[in-house]
C-alpha cells in the first residue's frame, strides 16, 4: 500500500531531500508546495496519510496551517509533523501545543525522519 | 543499493548548491534595495531575515558547517535589524554585503571542491555589531493580544503586533470568506487594499461553513484609519470589519492592566493567518510555473538538437539524390517537401532550447552596483551607477561570463575616468561623476556599454606610448580607433592611467580576450575632457551557428554568418594595392582584403581566390578572400584542441557531412590584421 504525503516547505531543496529520504523506506506518494496558500487549495483535492510542513514560509507560517488543519474535522486526524530550522523555543512550544504530532528540528537525521515516519504510518 | 543513495545525495547536494546560489542572489538584490531606500522598511528586512534563515536550515543538513554558523550569526544580526534592536546603518549594510559576498565564496568552493575558507573574523564583526544582550523574547514586550491568535504568531510577527500596538495603531479584524479551490484571487484583491491602508499583522484560516468548499479568513490590520473608513474601503457587505484591539494610548496605565483589556476583547476569536508582505499570488505562481534545470542538461539537450540538425542536412542529401534516380522522383520530392517540415519544426525546438538558457542581465548588473559602491567609498569618488536595460536577455554562459570584464571596465572608469570632485568642479562639471551602464538587444546581438563622464582618453598620448614601447613607427599617420586599438595590448598602459589602486584586477587586453571568448567584440570611443564609453558587442547565444561554408585552397571552413555581411565576385581588375596590401573600393569606401590562403599560410595556389566575403564586427569591414562559397548551414561549434587553441583566426571546430571543419574567428583574423601592421588598413564603414 503506498502512503500520500503532502510536503510544505519553501525550499525544493529541502523537499527533495524529504522525499529521496522516504522514498527509501517505503511506497510514498508525494504532492510537494512551497506556499501554505497552495497547500490549503490541495488539501480538498486528495487524503493524505502524513502532512509536512516547515515555519517558515512566504505566505502564512507553518503555525498557522497547523492551527487550521487541528481545527478542522476533515483533517484533524491526519499525523502532522513541522519540520523547521532551529528557531525560538518559543515556536516549538506553540506548534506542539496546537496539535502537531511531531517537531523536528533542521538539520535532522536521516534515519531519524525515517524513524519517526514509520511510527505513525505502520 | 548504497551507491543509489549515494547518487542520490549527489544530485541533492547539486541541488543545495543552485538553491543556495539563488539565495544569496537575492540576498544581494534585496540588501541593494534595502541601502538604496535607506530606511529600515520592514516588509523587506524580515525578507532578507527569512532568505538567511533558509540558507541556515540548507546549509546545516548538508553539513556544511562553516556556511551554517555563518548564516547563523548573520541571521542573529538581522533579527536584532528587523526587532529594532539595531539600527540600520550604511556601515551595517557593508558588513552585511560582505558577509553575503563570503557566503558566496564559500560557495563556489564547496562547488570546485576546495578547502572552505575562515569564517571567523566576518563572524566576530557580526558579533560586535549585535549587542551582547542576546535575542530578546518578544514575551518582554507588553502583550494585549488575545492568547489564541499569539499561538499562531512567530516570534517576529508577534513583534510587529506589539510594536502596532505601542505606537498607538488601530487593530482591526477583517473577516472574510471564499469559495475554497479560488480563494487566492479574492484574498490577494483584499490583502492589496489593507496593504494600502495599513500593515497585515496577520491572516488566519478557519474551515469555512462548510469545510470541503469554503474557507474563511481573518486578518488582523494594523492602520491608521478608523474601522468605519476601512469597511467603506472595502466596499463589500459579505466582508466584516470590526475592532480587535483597543489604541494602546486609549488605555493608560498599569501594563498589568493592557493585558487584561486585551484578553477580555470579545471581537478575537481563536483565529488568525498571516500573510506576510510579499503577495499570495505571487508566492504561488513562483511555485507552479518555474522549475530549476542544471545548466548541464541544457547543454546536452543543445548538442542533441545540434546533431539531428546535422542528421536533418543528411536526410536532406538524400533527397536530393534520390531526384536524379529514375522512377524516385515521387518519392524524392516527398522527402524534400517532410525534410523543410523537420527544418522548420527544428528550427522552433532550437530557439525554444535556446530560450530556455536564457537569463537577464540584471544579476551581472547587481555586482556591478556593489562594486561601484564598494570601490567608490575605497578611493572617495562620489558617482551615480546608472543602469539600463537588466531586462535584456542572454544566455547564460555568456552572462556568467560577462561579470569579471563589465567590472573591470567600470573600475578603470571609475579610477581612472572620473575626477576628482575638485578637477571635475574646475572643469564645469557636476562634482558627483556619472557611470552609465545599458544594454539592449540589436538584431542577434547584444550590445553593453559602459559610459563615463569623465576626462576621457587623450590619443596622443596613447600614441606617443605605442611609439615608445616599439609598437607603432614615429610619425606614423595612424587612425584614432587605430591608436585607441592599442589600449587592448597586453600590459599596455598610459602613465595617466595608472592610479594607486590600479594593479587590481586584469588589464583591457584580458577584457578583449574574455570577450572574444565569446565570440563578441569591444570598442572603445572617448572624448578628451568629456568622458569615454566602452562598448561590448556579444551574440546571443553560443550554442547553434548560421555558417557560410567556403573553399580556400582545397580546404573548407565556416564563418559565422552574424559577421558576414555580404558576399561579391572579385575583379582581379579592381584589386589596388598600397605596399603590400590589397584593397577593393566598396560603395566608395576602401575595403581591405585578406587571402585566407595566405593567411592561415596553406599550401597551394594563393591566388584562385574568386570570391570576397565582407565581413565585420561593429564598424570595422574587412573583405576575405576564398576560392569558393558553399552556401549556408547550421553548425555546432565545437572547441579545438590544445594543439589548435594557439592558432589566431580559428574559434572552433564543427563537424559538416562526415568531416570536420574548422570555423574562422572572424573578430580574432581583424585584430591580427591590425595587429602591428599598419599595411592593413581596416575600412570604416
Amino acid at each position: 500500500m503506498s502512503y500520500n504525503v503532502l510536503i510544505v516547505e519553501d525550499s525544493p531543496t529541502i523537499r527533495s531531500l524529504i522525499i529521496t529520504t522516504l522514498e527509501d523506506v517505503g511506497d510514498f506518494k508525494f504532492v510537494e508546495t512551497g506556499s501554505g496558500f497552495e497547500a490549503l487549495k490541495i488539501l480538498p483535492r486528495e487524503r493524505f496519510d502524513l502532512i509536512v510542513t516547515d515555519i517558515n514560509m512566504p505566505d502564512i507560517n507553518g503555525l498557522e496551517l497547523v492551527s487550521f488543519l487541528k481545527k478542522s474535522d476533515l483533517y484533524k486526524d491526519i499525523p502532522l509533523f513541522i519540520i523547521s530550522t532551529e528557531g525560538s523555543k518559543q515556536d516549538v512550544a506553540k506548534g506542539l501545543a496546537l496539535g502537531a504530532n511531531e517537531y523536528i528540528i533542521k538539520p535532522f537525521k536521516l534515519e531519524e525522519l525515517q524513524r519517526t515516519v514509520l511510527k505513525y504510518l505502520h | 543499493m548504497e551507491k543509489e543513495i549515494t547518487r542520490e545525495s549527489e544530485a541533492n547536494t547539486k541541488e543545495f548548491l543552485a538553491e543556495a546560489e539563488e539565495i544569496v542572489e537575492s540576498l544581494n538584490s534585496d540588501l541593494m534595495r534595502l541601502a538604496g531606500s535607506g530606511k529600515a522598511d520592514p516588509a523587506l528586512l524580515n525578507n532578507i531575515f527569512r532568505e538567511a534563515h533558509t540558507l541556515k536550515g540548507l546549509s546545516g543538513m548538508f553539513g556544511f558547517t562553516a556556511m551554517t554558523s555563518l548564516s547563523h550569526n548573520l541571521e542573529n544580526l538581522l533579527d536584532s535589524l528587523r526587532l529594532g534592536k539595531i539600527d540600520l546603518s550604511p556601515s551595517i549594510i557593508d558588513l552585511l554585503l560582505e558577509a553575503i559576498s563570503i557566503i558566496h565564496t564559500l560557495l563556489e568552493m564547496r562547488n570546485t571542491g576546495k578547502e572552505d575558507i575562515s569564517v571567523e573574523e566576518i563572524i566576530d564583526k557580526i558579533n560586535s555589531v549585535v549587542s551582547d544582550q542576546g535575542r530578546k523574547g518578544a514575551s518582554d514586550a507588553p502583550s494585549t493580544i488575545d492568547k489564541a491568535i499569539m499561538n499562531v504568531l512567530t516570534e517576529y510577527e508577534e513583534h510587529r503586533l506589539n510594536e502596532s500596538i505601542k505606537v498607538g495603531l488601530n487593530i482591526l479584524k477583517v473577516q472574510s470568506s471564499f469559495p475554497i479551490m479560488s480563494f487566492d484571487q479574492g484574498l490577494a484583491e483584499l490583502t492589496a487594499i489593507l496593504k494600502d491602508k495599513g500593515e497585515i499583522i496577520t491572516t488566519l484560516p478557519t474551515p469555512g461553513f462548510s469545510p470541503g468548499d469554503t474557507i474563511n479568513f481573518d486578518i488582523i490590520v494594523a492602520t491608521q484609519i478608523a474601522k468605519e473608513t476601512l469597511e467603506r474601503a472595502i466596499d463589500n457587505l459579505e466582508i466584516k470589519v470590526s475592532l480587535a484591539v483597543k489604541p494602546a494610548k486609549e488605555l493608560p496605565g498599569a501594563e498589568v492592566e493592557k493585558v487584561k483589556a486585551g484578553i477580555k476583547l470579545p471581537s478575537l476569536d481563536e483565529q488568525a493567518l498571516k500573510v506576510e508582505e510579499k503577495s499570495a499570488k505571487e508566492g504561488i505562481k513562483s511555485i507552479t510555473h518555474s522549475v530549476r534545470v542544471d545548466i548541464s542538461k541544457l547543454d546536452n539537450l543543445m548538442n542533441i538538437v545540434g546533431e539531428v540538425v546535422m542528421l536533418k542536412a543528411s536526410i536532406g542529401g538524400i533527397a536530393e539524390t534520390l531526384k536524379t534516380r529514375d522512377g524516385s522522383v515521387g518519392l524524392a520530392g516527398e522527402l524534400s517537401k517532410t525534410v523543410k517540415i523537420l527544418e522548420k519544426r527544428l528550427y522552433e525546438l532550437q530557439q525554444g532550447v535556446l530560450e530556455s538558457r536564457m537569463v537577464p542581465l540584471g544579476q551581472v548588473f547587481e555586482k556591478l552596483s556593489r562594486t561601484i559602491r564598494k570601490l567608490g567609498r575605497e578611493i572617495g569618488k562620489e558617482v551615480d551607477l546608472v543602469l539600463n536595460g537588466a531586462e535584456t536577455e542572454l544566455d547564460k554562459h555568456i552572462v556568467e561570463e560577462l561579470a569579471n570584464p563589465l567590472i573591470h571596465i567600470i573600475r578603470n572608469a571609475l579610477d581612472h575616468g572620473i575626477e576628482a570632485a575638485e578637477e571635475r568642479r574646475r572643469a564645469g562639471k557636476k562634482e558627483k561623476g556619472l557611470i552609465k551602464v545599458s544594454a539592449f538587444q540589436k538584431g542577434s546581438h547584444v550590445v553593453i556599454t559602459v559610459e563615463d563622464d569623465g576626462r576621457g582618453i587623450d590619443p596622443d598620448m596613447v600614441l606617443r606610448k605605442a611609439v615608445e614601447r616599439g609598437l607603432a613607427e614615429k610619425g606614423a599617420t595612424l587612425k584614432r580607433e587605430q591608436i585607441l586599438d592599442f589600449m587592448f595590448l597586453p600590459g599596455f598602459s598610459t602613465k595617466e592611467e595608472v592610479s594607486e589602486i590600479s594593479g587590481r584586477g586584469v588589464g583591457m587586453d584580458v577584457v578583449k580576450k574574455n570577450i572574444t571568448d565569446l565570440s563578441g567584440m569591444v570598442e572603445i570611443e572617448t572624448e578628451k575632457g568629456r568622458g569615454t564609453t566602452v562598448m561590448l558587442i556579444l551574440p546571443l547565444t553560443l550554442a547553434i551557428v548560421k555558417a557560410l561554408i567556403v573553399e580556400v585552397a582545397g580546404s573548407v571552413y565556416a564563418i559565422p554568418l552574424n559577421a558576414v555581411l555580404e558576399n561579391f565576385v572579385l575583379e582581379p581588375s579592381k584589386i589596388e594595392t598600397i605596399e603590400t596590401s590589397e584593397f577593393v573600393y566598396l560603395r566608395d569606401t576602401t575595403l581591405p582584403l585578406i587571402r585566407l590562403c595566405n593567411f592561415f599560410q596553406l599550401s597551394g595556389n594563393c591566388e584562385n581566390g574568386k570570391y570576397v566575403v565582407v565581413v565585420g564586427l561593429a564598424e570595422k569591414k574587412l573583405g576575405l578572400v576564398v576560392d569558393g562559397l558553399r552556401g549556408q548551414q547550421d553548425i555546432v561549434m565545437k572547441s579545438v584542441g590544445k594543439r589548435l587553441e594557439e592558432v589566431k583566426g580559428i574559434a572552433g571546430a564543427t563537424d559538416i557531412g562526415q568531416k570536420t571543419i574548422l570555423v574562422l574567428d572572424v573578430g580574432d583574423i581583424m585584430d591580427e590584421c591590425m595587429k602591428g601592421q599598419a599595411s592593413y588598413r581596416l575600412a570604416k564603414g
